[in-house]
């Protein structure tokens, strides 16, 4: 059912700590412990290496592409506190510094295309900070939530904009509002639900469902969802999805947990899959049955439950 | 005092002595074990002798005794008794004399150790106590005779003794306090250090920060010392409650992955062993150890042990490159490619080996080096952790080959035929569907530390080529995952072997894996993963297991450090990993479509079609797709379609119909719950048009009713299908959007009950904005857009109707009066009633065409005319209109 597309012999000397594809699925960028980040053109299943980009002086843990709308932009964070920002205006170079964590940077997203140029970035010390381009005046404006997880927030998820579709509720409508929110996990176990209040970002609720270090947290992209869902994954090992209507009141639900501590996951576009990983090695993709249960579907390979026991 | 003899050690216990340590003289004839009260010497050409005593006054057992290793001054041995060390003089064989105190220092002495060249100097670093931590042990280097190098916790400081103001080299080697540090004695830079941490590493001073290997033991190591021969560790660690037996271990070093053999005996930790040689007649070695339980053994190390270490000549080695060829040989079928080249290269290790070992025995050592450089190498790349507390909580130790071939493996259908421990290979067959594959499976020596083993088919086997080849993938797959945990992978392989032949010889393709790459699961260190929009999964593959340890160990000291630690630590083992390159790095990319409902080829849509045609043409692509439900669905909704048509027939909307309006709903809103978008999408934009037109139908009559929201952006439904009169329900015309703008959210609200509209606004939420029903079915398809990445984009786009920009209201001229230089939107000035416009040439109002520059212009025929001739303007302006004219009528 799932082949092999690509194989990419990625250059780095060092660990590859994240991969992600532009927004048209040709262009693959990755980062690595070797402080470097590369993009390679990838077509008909041969790649090209675009740009070796270098300004960083620790690991790169995450990238992030912007939308193609705002032309060719990708964010970078790294161990060495910084955020860049590099835009191809011919050929890549940096577009924006942002020098003001304390600590290692250790997550970006990008918030969805409709508001604008607006990065999220989740650092070690604590703080959460909001990058907004002004295109008038060509600078970027920053917004800092100061002690957002205490000891550190390791990861940052944006509420996307179309809301969730619900058939016969209609006593919400007035409610919802489209307002930025966040959704971020960090090392006070905690997941906290950002929304930005006027100038103000303030906490507007926040989940305690796990028991240790939240290493992912990813919002579902809505469309075709009837709630909001969040997936987080944790240093206990757990998955946990939180399903709410309201975005005050979050239930949340267990879909599984693993032998090993789990590093990431990621929802497909119409939210149906969620793709698991962890430290056990292992790769699950996981679907909702029409009952409502998560079932796995790619756990069950024939044979490979004995070599991995 | 028993002395009591066994088939492989002799055994001797002195229980009054409490003795920690022992020593041994440069003649290897005596041991000397200085005990709490008494000093003891053995004579141990004589073992059935008493041991011979002298009375101590001390109450202290010395944790550390030196013998002069040198022949000179043999006598001598030193025994640190607090702050000063005493010197005794071993006279004739049967006196211990005191001899000169050595006073120098102020504080406890806790270790000495003779320098191995110059018997003069005996001992010189003892303690040293600076601002750091007081050293705790001392050792010259064995080979090169200015260094020596002090411990003083967990750093190791080494030092020239030529300039001792300051060290050479300052090494933090480990977290936790060494226990042990030896020189290695075969190259001079190279010592070990053993911990309580459960590790011994390997540094070379050459190099300082690089640690050179690691060998993770599951305990903290009491002692770790070069073995006279070979490349080998004698190794005790401390017992755990859990682990009580077997401390003393010995290792090979070029496989730090299992020790080599255990000496069971002790039945207490054993605090101190000694090496005996016999120069005198060849390479026999004894091991003299002495343990907490007060008993001391001799141990025979006899010459296959020390084979085993890498010493001596390597008739294994050479047994085994003959075995390769051998097999080559025999059986000329397909390998891997990797296979291939790891078998030769190999024989070109063990063939340049053993040339070099009927040449000399200089280039013999170095192609040994080579080898173990090769090893060690990719040893401390395959490293578990620096921190080896926290992985020995979960490590398991990995069996030996003897143990693995042992071990009982049960698997239907497979069968063990033949297993050869000193050829390191065994032979086995599995029957599956009436095919036979006999497999010779070679272990490596390095095996199973971080190599698998070669597989190769023997005669017999009758499956084909091709088969042959996925089962040694599947084979080596499994083996690679096995070792890179250091995992002994035999059974595990020949589970393999059964599960693949079983899959690969039976027709059934449905069997298949979900990822027909194996690799997604085996490889597994891929620890990242990311959906992109055009459903691909991306995997990339962190191949280092040090990185999982790291999260342990942060896991580990979640919540007692500070979130700094965790980066430093981090680093620290990022730092580590950088050493380690032999594996590339990958980014793997899966195509997960087939997992999703998004389907190229499924998008139905052909909207310059009469809606018949629609269905009628996605029944049949459903049916061709094998999608039942789909062709059902369709089918269904042609039936109703038709039903509209008939009864209600041209402009009437389906409210005539009992049950499609109801039917469409529950349809759309199940493949929405399914996240089916493609289809939801799908028909909400053939249907779409039923909606609207029924809604202005409804708005028409109840218009009078309405309460006009002011609305900022009125939604125009200018065409809802690209071809104008293509379709018989278009029956709307541009100029009512003058209604339409004024339907709004007080009439949806009346309507709401039987409207579609109000049903998909209800999906939609958002009443606060006017258009929701619009907004839903767009966002529904501009989202099934995004998934598609405009593959389809411009057939989606043309049903989708923009509901938040300004519809086109068309152009409408402003003209500036010839005479008062105002500017008016009408033909004639308000002013001064004069036509604002008029022709140029005939002076007449109603112009046709103007040059955009000048805005001159008049009648098209006449500017015609004149510019065939002329290429300014006829008004004599000077303006170049000939292009603008072209331009704009072109």
């Amino acid at each position: 059912m799932v082949s092999i597309l690509n194989t990419i012999e990625v250059g780095h000397e060092d660990v590859i700590h994240d991969a992600e594809l532009d927004y048209y699925g040709l262009r693959l960028a990755t980062c690595s412990s070797d402080q470097s980040v590369k993009i390679y053109n990838l077509k008909n299943g041969t790649q090209t290496l675009v740009a070796d980009l270098k300004g960083h002086y620790g690991p790169v843990w995450q990238i992030a592409w912007a939308h193609p709308k705002f032309g060719n932009l990708l964010a970078s964070c790294s161990y060495d506190r910084k955020v860049i920002i590099w835009k191809e205006i011919n050929q890549w170079e940096k577009f924006y510094e942002y020098a003001n964590h304390d600590s290692s940077v250790n997550s970006i997203s990008w918030a969805p295309h409709e508001f604008g140029l607006v990065l999220a970035c989740g650092s070690l010390d604590g703080t959460i900070s909001v990058l907004t381009y002004k295109p008038e005046v060509n600078t970027w404006e920053s917004k800092r939530i100061i002690s957002a997880h205490t000891s550190g927030c390791n990861t940052v998820s944006w509420c996307p904009v179309t809301t969730p579709i619900d058939s016969f509720n209609t006593s919400l409508n007035a409610s919802t509002e489209i307002k930025k929110r966040l959704a971020s996990g960090g090392c006070d176990n905690l997941i906290k639900i950002w929304k930005e209040e006027g100038d103000q970002w303030i906490e507007e609720t926040k989940i305690e469902v796990h028991s240790d270090w939240v290493r992912d947290v990813a919002w579902a992209p809505s469309v075709g969802l009837t709630k909001h869902l969040i997936a987080s994954c944790s240093q206990d090992r757990r998955v946990i999805i939180s399903s709410s209507d309201d975005l005050i009141n979050w239930k949340s639900t267990v879909l599984n947990t693993f032998d090993d501590v789990v590093w990431s996951i990621s929802w497909s576009l119409t939210a149906n899959v969620l793709a698991v990983s962890g430290a056990d090695n292992k790769v699950s993709l996981w679907k909702m049955d029409p009952e409502g249960q998560w079932i796995c579907i790619s756990d069950v390979i024939k044979g490979q439950g004995e070599i991995n026991d | 005092m028993a002395i009591r003899w066994s088939s492989d050690f002799i055994l001797a216990q002195y229980r009054d002595l409490k003795a920690k340590t022992i020593s041994l003289d440069s003649s290897s004839n005596f041991l000397f074990i200085p005990g709490k009260n008494q000093i003891a010497i053995k004579n141990l050409n004589k073992p059935l002798d008493e041991i011979i005593t002298f009375p101590r006054l001390n109450k202290y057992a010395p944790g550390v005794a030196a013998w002069n290793p040198n022949t000179y001054n043999k006598n001598i041995c030193a025994l640190p008794v607090s702050v000063v060390v005493e010197l005794l003089i071993w006279k004739n064989y049967l006196q211990l004399c005191p001899a000169p105190i050595l006073k120098s220092h102020t504080r406890v002495v806790t270790d000495i150790n003779c320098h191995p060249f110059d018997p003069q100097l005996l001992n010189i670093y003892l303690i040293y106590s600076a601002s750091t931590a007081p050293a705790s042990q001392v050792k010259w280097n064995k080979i090169s005779r200015h260094i020596l190098a002090t411990v003083h916790n967990g750093d190791v400081k080494i030092w020239d003794k030529r300039k001792i103001s300051s060290p050479v080299h300052y090494i933090s080697a480990h977290l936790t306090s060494i226990h042990c540090m030896d020189w290695c004695v075969f190259k001079e830079n190279q010592f070990s250090t053993a911990s309580q941490d459960g590790t011994i590493k390997f540094f070379d001073i050459s190099n300082p920060q690089k640690t050179e290997c690691v060998i993770n033991t599951e305990a903290p190591v009491w002692k770790a010392c070069y073995t006279p021969f070979g490349r080998g560790m004698l190794v005790i660690i401390i017992p755990t409650p859990r682990k009580i037996e077997n401390t003393l271990l010995l290792w090979n070093l070029s496989n730090n992955s299992v020790p080599l053999h255990t000496f069971v005996g002790h039945s207490e930790i054993v605090l101190d062993f000694q090496w005996r040689h016999f120069p005198q007649n060849g390479s026999d070695y004894q091991l003299i150890t002495w343990s907490k339980d007060q008993t001391r053994r001799i141990w025979e190390i006899d010459k296959y042990l020390q084979e085993l270490c890498g010493t001596g000549n390597s008739d294994l080695d050479i047994d085994c490159v003959d075995y390769i060829s051998e097999m080559e040989k025999e059986n000329p079928v397909v390998f891997g490619h990797e296979q291939i080249n790891i078998s030769i290269y190999e024989k070109e290790n063990y063939l340049k080996y053993t040339n070099g070992s009927t040449k000399n025995e200089k280039s013999k050592i170095q192609v040994k080096n080579l080898i173990r450089d090769i090893n060690s190498d990719s040893a401390s790349s395959s490293e578990i952790n620096a921190f080896g507390k926290s992985s020995t909580i979960t490590a398991i130790p990995p069996l030996n080959l003897q143990q693995e071939f042992s071990t009982n493996i049960n698997i239907p259908n497979v069968q063990i035929l033949k297993t050869d421990i000193i050829r390191r290979m065994c032979c086995t067959t599995a029957k599956c569907n009436g095919q036979i594959i006999s497999l010779l499976i070679n272990f490596p020596p390095s095996y199973p530390r971080n190599k698998g083993p070669i597989f190769r088919f023997a005669q017999g086997t009758t499956v084909s080529n091709a088969v042959r080849f996925k089962i040694l993938q599947a084979l080596r797959d499994t083996a690679d995952f096995k070792v890179k945990n250091n995992q002994a992978c035999l059974e595990a392989c020949l589970r393999t072997l059964i599960v693949t032949m079983q899959k690969l010889t039976s027709n059934d393709a449905e069997k298949v894996n979900l990822f027909s790459d194996e690799r997604l699961s085996t490889h597994g260190n891929s620890q990242d993963i990311y959906y992109v929009p055009a459903h691909r999964l991306i995997c990339f593959v962190k191949p280092l297991s040090q990185l999982q340890s790291s999260d342990k160990n942060i896991c580990g000291l979640n919540g007692t450090l500070p979130p700094r630690t965790k980066y430093m630590i981090r680093r620290g083992l990022l730092k580590r990993m950088k050493n380690t390159r032999q594996n590339k790095r990958t980014v793997l990319i899966y195509d997960v479509s087939s997992l999703f409902f998004l389907n190229k080829e499924l998008w139905l849509l052909n909207i310059s079609s009469d809606i018949n045609d629609i269905c009628k043409y996605n029944t049949q692509i459903a049916n061709s797709m094998g999608r039942r439900d789909l062709q059902h669905i369709w089918n269904l909704v042609l039936i109703s379609a038709k039903n509209t048509n008939t009864s209600c027939s041209g402009s009437i909307d389906w409210n005539c119909h009992p049950l499609a309006k109801e039917m469409l709903q529950s349809i759309i809103l199940f493949y929405i719950s399914q996240t089916d978008l493609q289809t939801a999408a799908t028909l909400c934009c053939v249907f779409q048009e039923y909606l609207f037109k029924r809604d202005s139908s409804n708005l028409k009559q109840k218009s009078n009713k309405t309460t006009v929201v002011n609305t900022p952006n009125p939604c125009t439904y200018r065409e809802w299908l690209s071809e104008p009169s293509g379709s018989p329900y278009h029956t709307l015309n541009p100029i009512e959007s003058s209604v339409e703008s004024a339907w709004s959210f007080p009439t949806r609200k009346h309507v709401r009950s039987s409207s579609w509209s109000d049903f998909l606004e209800d999906i939609k939420l958002s009443n606060s904005i006017e258009h929701g029903e619009m907004m839903e079915t767009n966002d529904i398809t501009l989202n099934y857009n995004e998934a598609f990445k405009y593959e389809i984009r411009a057939l989606v786009m043309k049903s989708v109707k923009s509901a938040n920009t300004e519809p086109h209201k068309g152009m409408e001229f402003k003209s500036e009066c010839g005479q008062c230089k105002t500017s008016t939107f009408g033909k004639i000035c308000l002013m001064c009633k004069l036509p604002t416009m008029y022709c140029v040439i005939c002076r007449l109002s109603g112009l046709a065409s103007l040059c955009v520059r000048c805005n001159h212009g008049g009648h098209l025929s006449h500017m015609k005319k004149w510019y065939e001739t002329e290429t300014f303007c006829p008004l004599g302006c000077a303006c170049q209109c000939s292009i603008n004219f072209v331009l704009t009528t072109s």
